[in-house]
């Protein structure tokens, strides 16, 4: 229960991480040009990047699709330790260096740590996923208690003449079962995200191996021109728009002798789902596009209904204020559960009076 | 316990008496909560109106119940 509270609680500051991230750091925007200023080439942005880092590792690029900036990731290790790595913005029609992030900790990464995983790794991230199927389950508990509890009383009620207890009792059914649909879409799909690291590793594992049977003992590939390889990609799947490319490495998140080219769909269900183009690093030319599977698919599109940022910000105060009756619910659960503890205690010698509905909490 | 001595004179309801409420506003969430999915604009629009519906509810009632007093 306290770790669904705490779920609860620093998802509500979560639901709003844009606005307060740009409230709090400033936003890097581009410099006004005329909109038919062309981009550069990618190879630039790299060559940028690498001339302000001489001798790290470029990790991959990103592609702003709603303002002429490209991000790229530099690391002085060409595994990157979590978080070290510094992430520089760049025009992407002058290769100027707007932004430089070093690695940090905001208010904002600590409180999504805290809700991922505790500062625990993977092990935690699973143990919060645990938490969602307990959450899940209580939840059905609950619907199936709803219904002794309400046989004698109409939809909404909420006592609030009668005892704290009885006010709470119904105060806890009604605002559980109107947002029992919500809670549980949001309680599943955060478990979902949960598996992403296991999911994503597995497919990885499946998939790596094969491309990779060619190129066996060779050492990770030289970054072969990314303007082409994008190219490439965009003639051959003309609808999907690239969204970031990561560069040859060891690292669990690429390959080493591929570019993995990120592309997403046009629409908005379709740009919810990633899509991976490997382009061959050694002659920049072959391009292997991987079906994802199901369990990855599945995995994209619980993502944005467990955040609640597919609808504008009206759509997260919405969640924001679910999230709060959610919170009235387990706090009222948990005052209920106690007042009974307390309550059968007293009772205990004395002979048990008539049970009514309300005492069976 | 007034209140419940009270109810007691009421007929129990049935199972789709009680959750016959429930399930049309778990509906409106459901259709919601994927209207936002598919599309933007409208759609978005909708989805906001079918979320906000529990908070309306809650509200609601809570706000008569205050007023009965």
């Amino acid at each position: 229960m306290l770790f669904l509270l705490m779920l609860c609680v620093t998802g509500l500051p979560l639901v709003f991480h844009d606005e307060i991230d740009d409230l709090l750091e400033d936003e890097i925007t581009a410099p006004v040009m005329s909109a038919d200023t062309a981009r550069l080439s990618l190879d630039r942005m790299i060559a940028a990047a690498q001339a302000r880092f001489p001798g790290q590792y470029i990790l991959f690029l990103n592609l702003k699709q709603t303002e002429a900036l490209v991000t790229v990731a530099v690391s002085p290790t060409a595994v990157p330790a979590p978080g070290n790595f510094h992430r520089l913005t760049l025009d992407a029609r002058t290769a100027d260096v707007l932004g430089e992030e070093a690695p940090h900790q905001g208010v904002m990464d600590i409180v999504l740590r805290i809700h991922k995983d505790m500062f625990a790794g993977l092990a935690g991230e699973l143990f919060l996923g645990a938490m969602g199927l307990v959450f899940a389950v209580s939840i059905i508990s609950g619907v199936v208690v709803y219904w002794p509890f309400m046989r004698r009383l109409d939809f909404g009620t909420i006592r609030r003449r009668s005892s704290p207890r009885v006010k709470w009792l119904d105060t806890h059914n009604l605002l559980g079962i109107v947002t029992v649909t919500w809670m549980m879409v949001v309680g599943l799909t955060g478990m979902i995200n949960t598996l992403a690291t296991p999911l994503f590793d597995l497919w990885r594992a499946q998939l790596i191996p094969v491309l990779l049977a060619p190129h066996l003992g060779k050492p990770v590939a030289a970054i072969p021109s990314v303007q082409a390889a994008v190219e490439r990609v965009g003639a051959r799947f003309p609808d999907r728009l690239v969204t970031s490319v990561t560069m040859p490495t060891s690292a669990r998140f690429g390959s080493p002798q591929h570019l993995v080219v990120w592309t997403k769909g046009a629409t908005p269900f379709t740009a919810r789902m990633l899509q991976p183009m490997l382009v061959d690093a050694n002659d920049g030319k072959a391009i292997v596009a991987p079906e994802v599977p199901w369990y990855l698919k599945a995995l994209q599109v619980s993502r944005p209904l467990h955040f609640g940022d597919y609808g504008g910000l009206p759509l997260k105060i919405v969640w924001a204020l679910l999230d709060v009756i959610t919170i009235i619910v387990l706090v009222s659960g948990i005052y209920l559960w106690s007042a009974r503890r307390r309550s059968t205690f007293v009772r205990r010698r004395p002979a048990e009076p008539p049970q009514t509905a309300t005492d069976r909490v | 316990m007034r209140a419940s001595i009270r109810s007691q004179s009421r007929p129990y309801r049935s199972a789709w008496d009680v959750f016959c409420w429930p399930l049309v506003i778990s509906g409106i969430c459901g259709v919601g909560l994927g209207l936002a999915l598919v599309g933007d604009g409208i759609w978005d629009g909708l989805s906001w109106l079918a979320l906000s519906s529990p908070v309306v509810l809650t509200v609601f009632y809570w706000h008569r119940a205050g007023r009965r007093r």
